[in-house]
């Protein structure tokens, strides 16, 4: 069957790594990934413990469909305390980095301890092994991922940059030079570990049922009805930014308001047409293992651009820009230059740093610099003013390497704003920056970013065809919770979210993962694990000590009408929605599991 | 009487030939209502979308009724999840 039923723990302190059991039993409750992993996490940590010390475990899970033939099962999360956010964190990724450490043969790669000097794991099947990392320390993803594939170049290598090493807030684990477990800091985590790589090579393979021919006549069948919809192929997530922009919910300059009057100059129209050098930054599409959606941008930066005029390192194409970097590295920050942001969207890969919570903690820093919170002295002469592409690559390339106000900008907005006296200009939930949505026009994912178990989310939840329906909070509480279990379960099978917006239904993921895991998975079944997973990160964020009170959202979005767009006039209804949400999650007026729930969720 | 007709993401493709990118200027009688207007348009039955009217939401219910005018500004986008 499709768990490796294996485990590979690696202890940092100790360097001792060794293979035990998989606990089937949490595999029938929990399925794998996000699930599993955080199952493991809060069994095996302290949640109160600083997310930075040797305490704190990271866990690389994967799903029971990751390495299958699938479409996009590929999947991996990267599980642990938030470096950002103190909550629990589950970053997931795509490239081929996940299916390659499932077919080594192992379903959870359990990391804890701390390592006194740099180290990377080698993985090749059984074969494991601690190795000196004294060589890699310092570089780049990029380069690391060069290094170490002269050694063997069939090496999947997942990575943190100097951004992870010097403990950025909101560092990244990449994989395959541009897929990325972006969110919450897992990156730092992994850096505080000294941890710099994992290298792996998986030749095992994987055995899905007892007729593997009829299993992939049966994954072929279901892939298929991923034909349905071209969207994501075509234009990339991208697509949504003339979408939030035309009806008022595309996050603009810190949220001051929710329409950027030059979102045409960072939008798919944009990316595909011939600039004036006859230059188009798009080259072609991706795809990551196994998916047949193939949403990634391969993008390629004007050369004559002053941000990369003289670095001819970026001059080829690499991973471009997304929604949601489009958004953090554009809209959010006023600027208006799609090679600007593609280039702080390469560092972002290259140095290991999630751009939503980049470009969330810019723009917090440029509304400080033009209020006059923040100086010439403070920035070291960098003009912080929305619409400054110099300034956006300046502080970029500042953050990345940990150097001069860069350094401050490492702390995420949430510190950075508390630090100068002015808490309310960080957009964030929980310490995590807000992703490419407004919460006033779109009530629902304003209640989606509030009870998000890893902070600030746009993909921990589904409200996205009720918010473009209709701005009222009337049944938003019941869109956000139920789709918060979908979700929490689908992030759990080692497929992509984004096969629910191609054509697969609730159904499809059942087959799928009847098709190669023991038990009987049911609609029914899919909703209860998905809310089983979603109260096992409630209890691990309330034993780390967050409660009712860090399920908000700023200022901002409840008290300042929306300026423009389709929800104009309009603030955030939090308080009407929240004691519903509770209500129908069987928690109490403080938002604690009551006994009931908990019982019959068999926690 | 001219309306101007934004097909956002996916729906460029069902854009009239007229249209550049994502959006044309299509030729109405005067009168007609979202729902005759739409119904031009090559939208599949069986596609969710919604409608913008001049930056306002429209209501499914509203499309039999509501006439736009000349030079208004509809657009169309199905939802999808962003990433
Ligand atoms: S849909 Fe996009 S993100 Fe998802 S697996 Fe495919 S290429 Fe990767």
């Amino acid at each position: 069957m499709s768990w490796q039923r294996l485990i590979l723990r690696v202890n940092l302190t100790t360097q001792n790594c060794h293979v035990e059991p998989l606990n089937m039993e949490w595999a029938q409750q929990y399925l794998g990934q996000r699930g599993l992993g955080s199952k493991y996490l809060l069994e095996e940590m302290n949640p109160a413990a600083d997310a930075l010390s040797a305490e704190n475990k990271l866990i690389f899970a994967t799903g029971p469909l990751t390495g299958t033939m699938a479409s996009t099962g590929g999947r991996y999360s990267v599980i642990t305390k938030g470096a950002l956010t103190g909550a629990i964190a589950c970053s997931n990724s795509g490239g081929k980095f996940g299916a390659e450490l499932k077919l080594a043969g192992y379903d959870l790669l359990i990391i804890e301890g701390q390592s006194s000097r740099p180290v990377y794991l080698s993985i090749e099947n059984e074969k494991v092994e601690l190795c000196d990392a004294s060589h890699l320390w310092g570089k780049t993803v990029w380069d690391t991922e060069v290094l170490l594939s002269a050694v063997d170049p069939q090496l999947k290598i997942a990575s943190i940059g100097p951004a992870g090493e010097n403990l950025c807030r909101f560092a990244c684990v990449v994989n395959d030079r541009h897929r990325a477990a972006g969110r919450s800091g897992v990156g730092a985590v992994m850096g505080s570990k000294k941890l710099k790589a994992i290298a792996v090579r998986g030749t095992r393979g994987l055995h899905c049922n007892d007729n593997s021919h009829a299993c992939n006549e049966i994954f072929q069948s279901i892939n298929i009805r991923l034909t349905k919809r071209q969207g994501y192929r075509r234009n990339g997530t991208l697509a949504m930014m003339d979408i939030t922009n035309s009806f008022g919910s595309l996050p603009t300059r810190n949220n001051q308001q929710v329409q950027f009057e030059r979102a045409s100059e960072i939008n798919v129209e944009a990316m595909q047409t011939r600039n004036r050098n006859g230059h188009t930054n798009l080259v072609t599409n991706a795809a990551c293992f196994a998916c047949t959606i193939g949403c990634g941008r391969i993008c390629k930066i004007d050369p004559a651009h002053f941000s990369i005029k003289d670095k001819t390192q970026y001059h080829g194409a690499s991973g471009g820009l997304e929604y949601e970097t489009a958004y953090a590295l554009g809209a959010a920050c006023g600027v208006a230059d799609i090679d600007a942001a593609t280039y702080a969207g390469f560092l972002c890969n290259e140095y290991g740093m999630d751009p939503i919570s980049l470009g969330g903690t810019i723009a917090a820093a440029m509304e400080m610099y033009e209020t006059g919170i923040l100086s010439d002295t403070d920035t070291a002469g960098i003009k912080l003013e929305f619409g400054s592409a110099e300034a956006l690559c300046e502080i970029t390339e500042l953050t990345a390497k940990g150097k001069g106000f860069g350094q401050q900008i490492a702390m995420g907005s949430k510190l950075l704003t508390k630090k100068y006296g002015c808490p309310e200009l960080s957009m964030s939930v929980k310490g995590q920056e807000f992703a490419a949505y407004d919460g006033r026009s779109m009530q629902g994912m304003g209640l989606a970013y509030a009870t998000s178990n890893r902070g600030a989310c746009h993909l921990r939840a589904d409200p996205y065809g009720h918010d473009f329906k209709s701005t009222g909070t009337g049944g938003k509480a019941e869109v956000v919770k139920t789709s918060q279990d979908e979700v929490a379960f689908i992030d759990s099978t080692g497929l992509c979210l984004f096969t629910g917006g191609s054509g697969w239904s609730i159904s499809d993921y059942c087959e799928l993962v009847n098709t190669v895991c023991e038990g009987v998975w049911n609609e029914q079944r899919v909703f209860e694990t998905g809310e089983r997973i979603w109260n096992l990160e409630r209890q691990f964020n309330l034993q780390a000590g967050l409660s009712k009170k860090d399920d908000t959202l700023p200022g901002r979005i409840l008290e300042e009408p929306a300026k423009s767009g389709v929800g104009r006039g309009l603030v955030n209804k939090l308080g009407e929605m929240l004691p519903e949400y509770y209500r129908l999650r069987g928690w109490d007026q403080d938002g604690r599991p009551l006994q009931e729930t908990l019982k019959r969720l068999g926690l | 009487m001219k309306v101007c007709i934004k097909l956002l993401g996916e729906l460029r493709q069902y854009l009239p030939e007229c249209g550049k990118f994502n959006q044309c200027k299509l030729n109405i009688p005067t009168g007609s209502t979202l729902q005759k207007i739409l119904s031009q348009l090559k939208v599949p039955d069986d596609q969710d979308f919604i409608v913008l009217l001049n930056g306002d939401l429209m209501q499914k219910q509203e499309y039999a009724s509501i006439i736009p005018g000349s030079g208004d500004e509809i657009i169309i986008f199905s939802p999808i999840k962003g990433g």
